[in-house]
């Protein structure tokens, strides 16, 4: 009997030791994977933010307002700085990702398959994003400029609407990048977009034709009898 | 010098010509009405003020429908050599606006100077087909410093009412003068000047195809020669009458004559930081000077302007402005239109930030340029309530006064300037 149990207990010893033997080294091969994540993502984020830096990119982003958007939405760092940190946050979550994968676990099986498969269209939203909030400063800002010259007194209301206009479309196009509920994203942009011509029209056209002929009266009647007859070169 | 740019009949009819010593050249666009007597008008000045020079009268037409270059080859005399070309119209040049109503006017202006160059004249005269106003004194005027005396460019300079061309004498005027260190007070062209030295030396090494297309001629070559070490002249050509509208959409007028001064500020840096006081350029001619007629100006409108854009533009302006001058068009009260009052000197500080501005490009360029209408509407208001009680010569004192903002206050510009590029 004593056999039997010293045999069990060995047994079940050698069975750990086993099991120990196979997990030690994939546990060194995770924390080896997330220590390099670490490194190399510290070296490409010092790398990208030194480059972004030499071509002054925070100049140029600075210029077509696009930080003074990214501010407003709670960003305040240069966006070098942000990209840097993306970099360094991409970089560590690969290495992670291969650490886990090394862990041979059922569960995570294929998951590094999955996340690169994922990252084209992440890159692409990302950069459909940022040319969708560049494009809407610009012509909001052009929308305005021209408005206001022109003494239209709803000048910002017009800038507003080009610019939210085209950060909705933007937006719809983001989602479905990203393949999130893409048909829902299609049919809501379409009803919203739908809806808000049909509005327009109804209330120009029923509610509001008396506003709108008075309106085009005094533009008319303004551009015959105010019109200065200077010239200004 | 530009061959590949010109149309083939044009590159056929120089096969064999004979050099000329006098160019003129006309560029029209539907001109029938005023053309034709313009040209017999210059023509018969030509031949009485210069007998001994041959002479070559070029017309360059956009495609007229109304048979313009027929209608001028009719008025001449049959001895007089006459070359008619269609130029054509490129799409960057359809965005300038200019007096003469020409479309692709650049263009034509660019084959006017080839020709001049290839026929080797001594002085190369440019109209506008659409002047009603000519003389036959004009070619003698504009000709005669270029042959007697070496000049290089004779600009022109028409009489005009007390507050016609305030966008040239409030800004364009003074700031090339404190820039470059000539004052000319007219830079809307309609009839140029020019030696074949300043042709072939400096006319046509300029890009014509970017800068000059972008911005139109008269600009272009109004700053070029101020800014350029060559001699210039003024004309005195009396009042201008022409056919046609003045240029419309305020904004685009100021974004192009502005912004053309800008543009070449860059390309000319080393010159302007150096030049410490202007004089007035010679003048030939009888002085134009200013008229005392007041013309219809709605001050109100334009105070309005300016008060939407302190409305709407505010952000904007924070972006262009420095500090203190954002500060001070805070502070301009616009409760009561007949108290209004921009100050001279603040009207220079926001000229020379919008320079630095656009230097730094802190905005697209163009939206810059569009910014500044509502503040130069409003420093135009307040000149003109301050000064519409007087007389002629108070408004001349007060332009003059102007001038001396620009040139004691050049310093802040040149410091700045200088601060941005370190």
């Amino acid at each position: 009997m004593s056999n039997v149990w010293g045999d069990a207990m060995m047994e079940a010893f050698r069975d750990m030791m086993k099991r120990m033997a196979l997990l030690l080294p994939k546990l060194l091969a995770l924390i080896s994977f997330v220590l390099l994540g670490l490194v190399v993502g510290f070296v490409v984020k010092a790398i990208l933010v030194r480059v972004l830096k030499a071509v002054r990119f925070d100049v140029f982003v600075e210029r077509w307002g696009l930080q003074a958007t990214l501010a407003k939405a709670g960003f305040k760092q240069p966006l070098s700085q942000i990209i840097g940190r993306a970099a360094f946050w991409t970089v560590f979550v690969i290495f992670a990702i291969m650490g886990v994968d090394a862990l041979d676990l059922p569960a995570t099986a294929g998951l590094m398959g999955q996340l690169v498969g994922f990252v084209p269209s992440v890159i692409t939203a990302g950069l459909l994003l940022l040319v969708g909030i560049l494009l809407s400063n610009f012509f909001a800002e052009a929308a305005l400029i021209a408005a206001v010259n022109a003494q239209i007194q709803e000048a910002r209301l017009i800038g507003g609407l080009v610019r939210w206009g085209i950060l909705l479309f933007t937006a719809a196009m983001v989602l479905t990048q990203l393949g999130i509920a893409k048909e829902v994203v299609v049919a809501a942009f379409s009803i919203l977009f739908g809806g808000v011509v049909l509005a327009v029209s109804i209330s120009v056209g029923l509610g509001g034709r008396n506003i709108a002929r008075d309106m085009l009266q005094r533009r008319w009647r303004k551009d015959k009898e105010e019109r200065d007859e200077m010239a200004h070169l | 010098m530009g061959e590949w740019h010109i149309p083939d009949p044009v590159r056929e009819r120089l096969e064999g010509a004979e050099p000329a010593d006098i160019l003129l050249g006309l560029v029209t666009f539907n001109d029938g009405a005023t053309a034709p007597g313009l040209t017999r008008t210059l023509a018969e000045g030509i031949t009485r003020a210069f007998p001994q020079r041959r002479v070559i009268v070029v017309n360059c037409d956009a495609g007229s429908q109304d048979g313009t270059p027929q209608s001028i080859q009719e008025k001449l005399e049959p001895e007089m050599q006459y070359w008619a070309f269609r130029h054509p119209v490129l799409g960057a040049s359809l965005k300038v606006t200019s007096e003469s109503g020409v479309p692709g006017r650049e263009e034509a202006v660019r084959i006017l100077a080839v020709l001049a160059e290839k026929l080797k004249v001594s002085a190369c005269l440019v109209v506008d087909g659409n002047l009603k106003s000519s003389e036959p004194t004009w070619p003698q005027v504009l000709v005669e410093p270029i042959l007697d005396k070496g000049v290089d460019c004779v600009l022109p300079w028409f009489r005009r009412n007390r507050y016609e061309g305030t966008l040239t004498n409030t800004l364009l005027a003074p700031l090339t003068g404190a820039l470059y260190g000539k004052r000319v007070p007219y830079h809307l062209g309609g009839a140029y000047a020019f030696s074949g030295r300043f042709i072939r030396s400096i006319l046509l090494l300029q890009p014509w195809d970017e800068g000059i297309a972008l911005y139109g001629f008269d600009g272009w070559v109004t700053t070029l020669a101020v800014a350029e070490q060559v001699d210039v002249y003024r004309a005195g050509l009396g009042p201008r009458v022409q056919q046609g509208k003045p240029m419309g959409d305020l904004s685009s007028v100021v974004a192009q004559a502005v912004g053309c001064v800008f543009h070449l500020m860059e390309r000319y840096q080393e010159r302007w930081e150096s030049v410490t006081s202007s004089v007035a350029v010679p003048t030939v001619g009888t002085p134009a000077g200013l008229g005392a007629e007041p013309g219809s100006i709605n001050v109100h409108r334009m105070v309005a302007g300016f008060r939407q854009g302190l409305r709407d533009l505010l952000p904007l302006w924070q972006l262009i402005l420095s500090a203190e001058t954002f500060q001070q068009v805070l502070e301009l009260g616009v409760e009561d239109t007949d108290t209004f009052r921009f100050p001279a000197n603040l009207w220079v500080q926001v000229v020379y930030d919008f320079a630095l501005a656009y230097h730094d490009r802190l905005l697209h360029r163009e939206h810059l340029l569009k910014a500044l209408t509502p503040l130069y509407l409003g420093y135009i208001a307040s000149f003109v309530i301050g000064t519409r009680t007087q007389g002629v010569e108070y408004v001349e004192r007060e332009l003059a006064r102007l001038n001396d903002h620009f040139e004691t206050m050049k310093p802040y510009l040149v410091q700045r300037w200088r601060w941005s590029d370190e």
